[in-house]
């Protein structure tokens, strides 16, 4: 009996061996980058088969709190998460993330290019790279040519300043009863904030990092949007570009566009208007004042605390490959923040959505000339401070400039308690 | 002679074996409550940005309850958590009382049905419905179209004109969150009033009926009298639920905290400091703040319904 028992043991054992001798290597982030690295595995693990890929996935707000509970307690960490540009700099403050300029990474000896405006995000005073970007979110306009037509004026015309956009929006509303873009707060962004202040520093910071929400650009740009609400020519006071609220007036061709990343690409055809897409009425352009600028993005991150970071690394440089960076962009719509593969056959079709237009060449032309600009630990505080502000201005009518210095105080006081 | 024998524990003794099997419950108990407790009161004295780990952490006295105390947004999400208790707490319970009497003693078909009805918003999800509310409340939400038709048929232009209402805004979007919070807490609370109920000596009802009383006279006189115990536990419950509540403002609010802050209240603006600030120990010393404010409130309510209010009336 004894013997017998023991023979089972030992087979047992053996049997469980190789998964013994396996690293594991566990990706946490939000939709759709684990379902796309997922489908790279069997690939990868045909050169790789001692590292065993587990996936977590999680939703965008989730993933963060994931990365910030295990940073806090230091255990358990994934190897590789998925990080917001937005938030990407309260990370690198928190002095948690593997650089990797250094061993075992050392990225410079990568012959891997990216756009400098994702890759500045991730890069502090002392030129350490904590992030590696995934996509960059050059800003676009994804709009109805049909609305264009009914107005009599060309694209160029109406997106030369946002003072233009202005004027045309109140032509479309006055004419034909159409709101030029959902929301107000959807444009409070680094488009259209875009430059704040001196050009320096972060959007909402200047380069003393001192808040920056009442200079005299942010009071120019929410004095308008003050003017535009006035005219009716949002829809409602808050609310994104896919709230449901909206999805319908998409659809009736009651709203002219929407202001955002590459991604609209995607959300115009499976959201706000699969029947328009079909029937060509959507186009794509830059957005008014022929603004290139970041809108944002994802990088992928390693903890320091977090094990088995060799393997993780073999993983990253996996999905850099250039056919696997295509099969990413193929996979989810998204616009590489690599920058050095735009040669190859697949960027040279023409969009599915945005008919007779190569929205890859669009891109691959704004990419190197998107500005680069830094990232404060408190941006994502500052950006909603600022919303706050600004549907207070306007719900209320009240007065730009005091608000504005109001919330720059109640942003100033947050700051001065963040360590 | 002494043994060491004597002196284990005998678990299958009555008093071992009790502790035994309380262990798991006192384990997670311990674990999932009592620690995160004392945690908590901890961190309220501390400095600490969860990102750069344990060690990070300083002791600042009582500077987070100070910044806590002269924060502005927290005394909105205070103003606007007792409004929200106050429009949502009184309706569950004047609605609950007589649903309840109905129900017991004048309804005689369907009592099951419509028990099941009432109760069944509290055992379904606040996220799937807050949902379903964000859609109907919409400003392209059937809520909305339900009503511009309903104005343009009866030709009252002004009002039509001034459509879509925006449920969502500063002026209502309180009065929404109340609304789904009266739907969702109204039956468990009717529950505690049948329960009240069916405990009342029937001859009370008897005798009154033989003196010539009313059934109005019947409920004024011996239901609501001898229910005071169960009104005192049901606002008691709803006054610490409702100085709570984060769900349904979160959902509804999509997690904004609405226009101008409007939909914020004390448990959301602890999640935000928390979790988008990064300041933890702020958001435990307002947690404790918000403690201690539901004791001072329900040692009120227990004074206002007076000395004899858990004694039972016989």
């Amino acid at each position: 009996m004894k013997m017998k028992q023991l023979m089972l043991s030992s087979v047992l054992f053996m049997a469980a061996l190789p998964s013994l001798a396996k690293e594991t290597v566990t990706f946490t982030g939000y939709y759709p980058i684990p379902e796309m690295v997922e489908t790279m595995v069997a690939d990868f693990n045909k050169e790789n088969p001692d590292i065993e890929i587990i996936f977590d996935k999680c939703g965008f707000s989730d993933c963060h709190q994931k990365l910030t509970v295990a940073l806090s307690v230091g255990k358990d960490l994934s190897q590789i998460y998925t990080v917001s540009s937005y938030r990407i700099a309260t990370y690198i403050n928190g002095g948690g993330l593997d650089d990797f300029t250094k061993a075992p990474y050392n990225i410079k000896d990568e012959d891997w290019a990216f756009t400098p405006s994702m890759l500045q995000v991730a890069t502090d005073e002392n030129s350490a790279i904590y992030g590696i970007p995934y996509d960059a979110g050059p800003a676009i306009q994804a709009y109805r040519k049909d609305i264009l037509e009914k107005s009599g004026m060309s694209y160029d015309e109406i997106t030369q300043s946002w003072e233009s956009f202005y004027e045309f929006g109140k032509k479309i509303k006055t004419e034909h009863g159409i709101y030029v873009s959902p929301s107000p707060i959807e444009l409070i962004n680094d488009a259209f904030i875009w430059m704040n202040g001196d050009g320096e520093g972060s959007v909402y910071f200047d380069k003393k990092g001192k808040p920056n929400l009442a200079s005299e650009n942010m009071v120019e740009k929410v004095t308008l949007l003050k003017k535009m609400w006035k005219d009716k020519l949002f829809v409602q006071l808050d609310g994104s570009t896919q709230s449901p609220e909206f999805v319908k007036l998409y659809k009736t061709g009651k709203i002219f566009g929407s202001i955002d990343g590459p991604w609209l690409e995607g959300r115009v055809r499976d959201a706000l208007d699969p029947e328009g897409v079909k029937a060509g009425l959507w186009q794509m352009g830059k957005i008014p004042g022929d603004i290139e600028v970041n809108i944002g993005g994802t990088l992928y991150i390693i903890p320091s605390a977090a094990e088995n970071k060799e393997a993780a690394w073999k993983l990253l440089q996996f999905m850099q490959r250039k056919e696997n960076v295509i099969k990413v962009a193929s996979f989810s719509g998204s616009m590489p923040a690599r920058t050095d593969i735009f040669d190859d056959p697949y960027f040279q079709k023409e969009s599915d959505v945005f008919k007779g237009q190569n929205t890859w060449k669009i891109y691959e032309e704004v990419l190197p000339e998107m500005r680069s600009y830094t990232t404060h630990k408190a941006d994502s505080i500052a950006i909603d401070e600022l919303k706050k502000a600004v549907t207070r201005i306007l719900d209320r009518d009240l007065d730009v400039k005091s608000e504005l210095e109001k919330a720059n105080k109640s942003l100033a006081r947050k700051v001065s308690v963040l360590d | 002679m002494f043994s060491i024998k004597k002196l284990k524990p005998n678990l299958y003794s009555k008093k071992w074996a009790a502790f035994l099997l309380l262990l798991p419950f006192l384990l997670l108990f311990f674990t999932f409550n009592v620690l995160p407790i004392i945690f908590s009161f901890y961190l309220s004295f501390q400095r600490w940005n969860p990102i750069k780990g344990l060690s990070s952490m300083r002791f600042v006295s009582l500077d987070n309850y100070i910044y806590a105390l002269t924060d502005p947004e927290l005394y909105q999400a205070l103003l606007n958590t007792v409004k929200i208790s106050l429009y949502s707490g009184i309706p569950q319970h004047l609605l609950a009382i007589p649903l309840a009497y109905i129900l017991l003693f004048l309804l005689k078909r369907g009592v099951g049905f419509l028990k099941a009805a009432i109760f069944m918003p509290y055992i379904t999800s606040s996220v799937a419905i807050s949902v379903i509310v964000v859609n109907l409340f919409a400003s392209t939400g059937i809520v909305n179209d339900f009503l511009a038709s309903l104005f343009s048929f009866l030709n009252l232009t002004a009002i039509y004109e001034k459509m879509p209402i925006d449920f969502m805004g500063v002026g209502l979007i309180k009065t929404v969150i109340s609304s789904q919070v009266v739907w969702k807490f109204t039956g468990i609370n009717m529950v505690i009033y049948m329960t009240g109920m069916l405990a009342i000596d029937k001859s009370l009802y008897e005798a009154a009926e033989m003196d010539g009383a009313s059934r109005y006279q019947r409920f004024r006189y011996i239901t609501l009298p001898l229910l005071k115990p169960y009104i005192l536990f049901g606002t008691i419950m709803t006054l610490i639920g409702n100085m709570q509540l984060f769900e349904e403002p979160m959902m509804l609010t999509k997690g904004t905290g609405g226009i101008d802050n409007s939909g914020v209240t004390v448990a959301m603006h602890i999640y935000k400091t928390g979790w988008e600030y990064n300041q933890m120990g702020i958001s435990s010393a307002v947690s404790w703040i918000l403690f201690i404010l539901i004791i001072i409130l329900s040692i009120l309510t227990f004074k206002a319904f007076g000395k004899n209010a858990l004694t039972k009336v016989e």
